[in-house]
């Protein structure tokens, strides 16, 4: 009887099985705790189970949790290596059950105990239900099997190597910075590092002992087999088939304690998101914790963040912000303040983890006191008569009052174009709110924000032209105001194809700069050079444009960031946007004073450039 | 009693005992930028809230330096952080880096 239990069950797989017994009990408490946890609707997580859902979410994880597409449109050899050890894993597996299966006979022999596919060369060779005399019988059936195993542990022995170079050298994955580790990410990563050169030599040794084996394990046993002793051969086959398992064991326990974690947690994020479930504005959030969790750490945004570039501020990005709050570590203001919130890293995030909203919520987090009526001092807005209404309404912002170039030019351009309109904040702006959300003082930003709408309601115009895409992306996706909110850019763009504006082209070279409030936060990456290739000529040199584009450092979201770090962030920037040193053009006021402090060529706004070459 | 037309100002003295340097120790570690403000009052002529109300942070950095929190407190509040002074400011003070600075204090306490 006992001997009979060992035949199935050898000694040796017991760290095996208990790592894996562990691994699945975490991952479904984990995943029931999540969907218990969510606060937008747990019933919306059933809507993932609609077809159309399960579809999206299938492909979703095939392309991301497998083949790892986003990571090789970072960088290919960083690609092939998570896919070469996260595809090729599975693909082992999947290989290793159906070969299995032909062992054991083909289909209907009943259920498979999991590690028996896993120890297959053990149990086809040692075991005492190994068909003895059917070894070669077996090499036969299953030659093509055992080529592809070969195959698939070659790829994944390339993806290890690839793993340790990048330890070493990360600059050759086009990675100046790397995360730092925790002890649980070193051990398990340790014992990830050791699976597979384990298996190798286990299968090899088996292969060397019993002449099986295909092109890479066989080869390899029948040098050992000349090397070694047939008896030691023999006597050393457990033994190696023991360090397989224990590596295998360490591996699956350390996963929910380092930040593999993301093999379990990456699939239920990619589920929840396709049935809709939406983040709610804690971070104990169910759908917010799986975020938390599906953080690979793998670095790529340390590498995208310009704070790590420029400066030396490399402990605060939004790799090691899931971390800390997952490990429940108090976070230190540095953390929560100095982040620019530019969203470079949630754009480049292979996993798709919205950083910005989980560092918002702890800003949020950070104040215990509401000030309910901290804005008593700001006008009351007197209800204006129906026949001084305007047709558009023009709000400068803050920052543009600092560089009223921009606003005199919006006049000349609106008063070109023979528009009826009304400067909003002529005499005095109120603040459009998001600099105090952005540092997570909602209450006292509501009160701005309900003070703006009122007198952009009030003024019975039917679009709203803003000069700053902070105010923008604010007015357009935070008021739900009732009107149009364009930027004036594409306010800009809509005039001259309405004929209402005539321009001159010149044929003065310009570059652009993207502002990440308008590109990133609102999407508008067109009109700004419809505009410009109508009176100047664009030069599209700079390398990180549109959606990817680079902060000018002068951003709000940073309340820590010093005016040093700010212009190092600026000046390392501008090589990237305006290297050939074109007149630099740019759509927000705030770039454009940032980038003027630094920059050799001159810095205009696209508005300046436009009322310059109006045609009279 | 004759009325003048004029009255006395209050006094101006400050009352040691009332006072308190702890804010002026929390900004030195925690933005010490404040330290290098020239009080050349920049931050209050270009200030957004300054349009409407006699919010000054030249006039906030005195009170903290002379220690005078209470009237800090709330008129700390008056910020809207839209952030025209850090631009402009001559001696590169972070000073929305102050206000927040100021407001974790008093929200801390």
């Amino acid at each position: 009887m006992y001997k009979y239990f060992l035949d199935i069950f050898p000694l040796f797989t017991i760290p095996f099985n208990v790592g894996l017994l562990f691994f699945i009990c975490t991952m479904i408490y984990k995943t029931l705790r999540w969907t218990m946890e969510i606060e937008d609707s747990q019933w919306k997580i059933l809507k993932g189970f609609l077809p159309q859902n399960i579809w999206a979410s299938v492909k979703e994880i095939c392309r991301e949790s497998l083949l790892h597409l986003r990571i090789f449109k970072q960088n290919l050899l960083l690609g092939y290596m998570h896919t070469s050890l996260a595809f090729g894993w599975f693909l082992l597996i999947v290989f290793g059950n159906i070969e299995a299966k032909i062992v054991r006979g083909g289909l209907g022999t009943g259920f498979e105990l999991p590690h028996y596919p896993i120890f297959l060369k053990y149990f086809a060779t040692e075991g005492s239900h190994s068909l003895p005399k059917t070894v070669i019988d077996f090499s036969i059936r299953t030659g093509f099997f055992d080529f592809m195993m070969d195959l698939l542990l070659l790829i994944i022995l390339s993806g290890c190597c690839l793993a340790y170079l990048k330890r070493f050298h990360s600059t050759t994955f086009g990675m100046k910075r790397t995360t730092k580790l925790r002890l649980g990410d070193k051990i398990t990563m340790g014992a990830l590092w050791c699976i597979f050169p384990a298996r190798l030599i286990a299968e090899s040794i088996t292969s060397g002992a019993y002449g099986t084996g295909s092109f890479l394990t066989g080869t390899l046993g029948n040098v050992f087999a000349q090397i070694i002793p047939q008896a030691y051969l023999l006597k050393s086959v457990a033994p190696f088939w023991w360090i397989y398992s224990i590596t295998l064991g360490i591996f699956f326990v350390g996963v929910p304690y380092s930040r593999y974690m993301h093999i379990l947690s990456e699939p239920v994020l990619i589920f929840m998101r396709n049935a809709g479930v939406k983040p709610s504005k804690k971070n104990s959030d169910g759908f917010s914790q799986a975020e938390i969790f599906s953080c690979s750490r793998c670095g790529i945004c340390v590498n995208n963040c310009q704070l790590a570039r420029a400066t030396e501020i490399r402990s605060m990005q939004p790799t090691y912000l899931n971390r800390e709050i997952r490990h429940h570590v108090p976070l230190s203001q540095e953390m929560l303040r100095t982040c620019l919130m530019c969203g470079r890293c949630n754009v480049t995030c292979p996993v798709k983890i919205d950083s910005i909203q989980t560092r918002a919520n702890e800003r949020r987090a950070m104040w215990s006191k509401h000030n309910e009526n901290c804005f008593a001092y700001l006008p009351k807005v007197l209800k204006e008569s129906a026949e001084n209404s305007v047709d558009v309404l023009y709000f400068a912002g803050c920052m543009t009052h600092l560089t009223p170039v921009i606003k005199n030019s919006m006049m000349k351009i609106m008063r070109a174009a023979d528009e009826n309109f009304q400067f909003l904040d002529e005499n005095g702006t109120i603040c459009c709110g998001r600099p105090l959300k952005l540092s997570g003082q909602e209450v006292e930003a509501e009160q701005l924000m309900a003070a703006n709408k009122e007198r952009i309601i009030n003024s019975g115009a039917k679009l709203l032209v803003t000069s700053c895409p902070i105010c923008y992306n604010t007015f357009k996706n935070e008021y739900n105001l009732p009107i149009e909110v364009v930027h004036h850019t594409e306010y800009i763009q809509r005039l001259i194809a309405e004929g209402k504006l005539q321009l001159t082209k010149t044929d003065e070279q310009v570059a652009y700069h993207d502002p990440c409030e308008l590109a990133r936060g609102t999407h508008v990456t067109v009109a700004p050079r419809e505009v410009l290739n109508a009176i100047a000529v664009l030069d599209e040199q700079a390398k990180q444009k549109g959606e990817k584009t680079l902060c000018c450092g002068g951003s709000l979201g940073s309340t820590r960031a010093t005016n040093e770090q700010r212009q190092n962030i600026a000046k390392a920037a501008l090589r990237h946007i305006n290297p050939d040193k074109h007149t630099l053009v740019t759509a927000c006021p705030m770039c454009k004073r940032t980038f003027a402090q630094v920059s050799d060529t001159k810095v205009v706004d696209i508005s300046e450039l436009v009322a310059k070459n109006i045609k009279e | 009693m004759n009325q003048f037309g004029f009255s006395i100002n209050k006094d101006k003295s400050i009352d040691m005992d009332k006072t308190s340097q702890k804010l002026t120790q929390y900004l030195t570690t925690e933005e010490p930028s404040f330290n290098i403000c020239m009080s050349c009052g920049t931050c209050s002529a270009t200030c957004s809230a300054g349009n409407f109300t006699d919010f000054s942070l030249r006039r906030i950095n005195l009170l903290v330096l002379r220690g005078q929190l209470d009237e800090v407190r709330d008129e700390v509040n008056k910020c809207m952080l839209c952030g025209k002074c850090t631009l402009l400011c001559p001696r590169g003070v972070n000073t929305r880096g102050v206000i927040v600075a100021i407001k974790q204090y008093f929200d801390k306490l």
